[in-house]
């Protein structure tokens, strides 16, 4: 009886332990619910936002050779300054407001493109 | 004789006509658009005050813009440099040669420490040691940052010492750079810097700078790309004697038609005057007697930045400005770097070799939708395959 009762208590403690180990380490174990995911090769800091110091280092690496030499010949829209995609003005940027601009843009080029075309069909 | 009355005596020693001056004064007064109050206040402080030493170092460059400020009619060039400033140091124009020269630079430094003017013609070797081009045994670069050092300010006078020009021009052997590229990468001491760019500028933008400043020790107001506005303000377009002709759509097709003959527009012969920014139009040549375009030839925008490599001369704007889309459509190599280089780079290194996904499997990776912020996005296939070239040849590179 003795022997079963102890076994018992043995049982019940390995419980706890597990619970509590479960407890402990389950922030660890899985994504903490309000850190966003990282999102973009610019995000140093990989806290799932932009920076404005962080996007400032983007901008510059951004004004390449290739992209100076495109722009030049009106071939890339200008980049946009931190403010105008921090739309909530939070002073980062999120994943949605990256993704709405970077949409914007392409709105922009196809908005461009349709307008060059039907001045050189128009030329011809 | 008409001496002047009013200032010092030294106009009136070296007999330079009152007439003479004033017109001198109205003409840059105009030029740098000055208000009655200032334009009066120039007159007074030329006719007063010292004169303003000026040491002008030319590197890699054809002289060309020594020549057009040796055309200057407003104020004559003589009366220029011997009443209006001190024009202490320049390699083609100065008497002295060798050691003399170079201790007249010294003297010059040490007594107008910190006031004297530079302005510097050319642009400057930066590769090799600056073994490429060297003055007295010093590389242009060495001579730039001492004589910077002390200098009140700075005037790139031509587009090689503004914008890096012809020696720079691709594939740039010597490492050309300008003088604001140099100030940007710290390589020079930051000076307030002004810009006069063309090829050569305007005989009259050099002179009514250095009058200026020679006056208000200080530059007027100045663009973004550091041009004194009231020269470079408008396009060489928007003031051309031609324009009219262009309102009418009246175009020179080549140019030995009836159109060149009758002076018609020279817009489709590839005249540069709609993106040209310079007051060719305005103040004219050899004496105000005519520019490129009245004399037949169209404008090849010789001060703008990209001189040289931006375009092809001759070749209609219209085919530059809308080649892009003509070559979209036969080679989508742009197409691809204009994708990455628009909307990659923002999630993705700038740097298009450094992408972890492989070339050929870009578009897999699209049509999978695996990734969150790619599924609002739509690629045509052309747009995705035109991607796949660019990266292929990037990683290649």
């Amino acid at each position: 009886m003795m022997c079963l009762s102890s076994l018992f208590r043995l049982h019940n403690l390995k419980c706890m332990g597990i619970g509590l180990f479960l407890i402990l380490f389950s922030s660890t174990l899985t994504a903490n619910p309000t850190r966003p995911e990282f999102f973009s090769f610019h995000d140093r800091n990989f806290d799932g936002f932009i920076s404005r110091s962080e996007y400032t280092v983007m901008l510059s690496q951004m004004r390449n050779q290739s992209a100076k030499r495109m722009m030049k010949r009106g071939q890339l829209l200008p980049l946009p300054e931190f403010d105008a995609v921090d739309i909530n003005g939070d002073a980062k940027i999120n994943e949605k407001e990256l993704v709405d601009m970077l949409q914007i843009r392409r709105q922009k080029r196809k908005h461009l493109h349709s307008r060059k075309k039907n001045k050189l069909q128009r030329r011809d | 004789m008409n001496a002047l009355r009013f200032g010092n005596q030294y106009f009136s020693e070296r007999s330079v006509g009152r007439r003479q001056f004033l017109k001198y004064c109205a003409s840059v007064a105009s030029l740098y658009a000055l208000t009655g109050d200032k334009a009066a206040a120039l007159s007074k402080a030329l006719s007063q005050s010292p004169r303003q030493s000026v040491v002008w170092l030319s590197f890699q460059e054809c002289t060309g813009c020594t020549e057009s400020l040796t055309r200057s009619f407003y104020p004559k060039f003589e009366s220029l440099i011997f009443d209006l400033i001190s024009l202490d140091y320049h390699h083609t124009l100065q008497a002295a040669s060798g050691q003399n020269a170079e201790s007249a630079l010294e003297v010059a430094m040490q007594q107008h420490k910190g006031q004297y003017l530079l302005v510097v013609d050319g642009s400057i070797p930066t590769l090799s040691g600056g073994a490429c081009s060297t003055i007295a045994g010093q590389s242009n670069l060495v001579s730039l940052e001492n004589c910077a050092r002390d200098a009140a300010a700075i005037i790139a006078v031509g587009t090689c010492a503004s914008f890096g020009g012809l020696p720079a021009a691709a594939p740039n052997p010597t490492g050309a750079k300008s003088v604001t590229e140099l100030m940007l990468s710290g390589q020079v001491m930051k000076k307030p810097l002004m810009n006069l760019p063309g090829c050569p500028p305007l005989p009259f933008a050099i002179s009514g700078a250095l009058a200026f400043y020679s006056a208000f020790q200080g530059f007027p107001q100045l663009d973004e790309k550091r041009r004194p506005l009231s020269v470079y303000g408008n396009t060489v377009h928007e003031r051309c004697t031609r324009y009219h002709f262009y309102s009418q759509g009246k175009f020179a097709k080549s140019f030995d038609d009836e159109g060149a003959r009758k002076g018609w527009c020279l817009y489709h012969l590839g005249c540069r005057g709609p993106v040209t920014h310079n007051a060719c139009s305005m103040s004219k040549w050899n004496g105000g007697t005519s520019s490129p375009i009245e004399a037949g030839h169209p404008c090849i925008g010789c001060s703008e930045p990209g001189f040289w490599d931006r375009d092809a001369f001759y070749t209609d704007l219209e085919n530059i400005v809308f080649a892009p889309l003509q070559q979209k459509d036969i080679d989508n190599t742009n197409l691809g770097e204009q994708i990455y280089q628009e909307q990659c780079t923002f999630c993705h290194s700038t740097d298009p070799a450094r992408l972890k996904t492989p070339p050929e499997k870009v578009d897999m990776v699209f049509e999978n939708g695996n990734i969150r912020s790619h599924r609002k996005f739509t690629f045509s296939k052309s747009e995705l395959e035109a991607l796949e070239r660019y990266l292929i040849e990037e990683v290649r590179q």
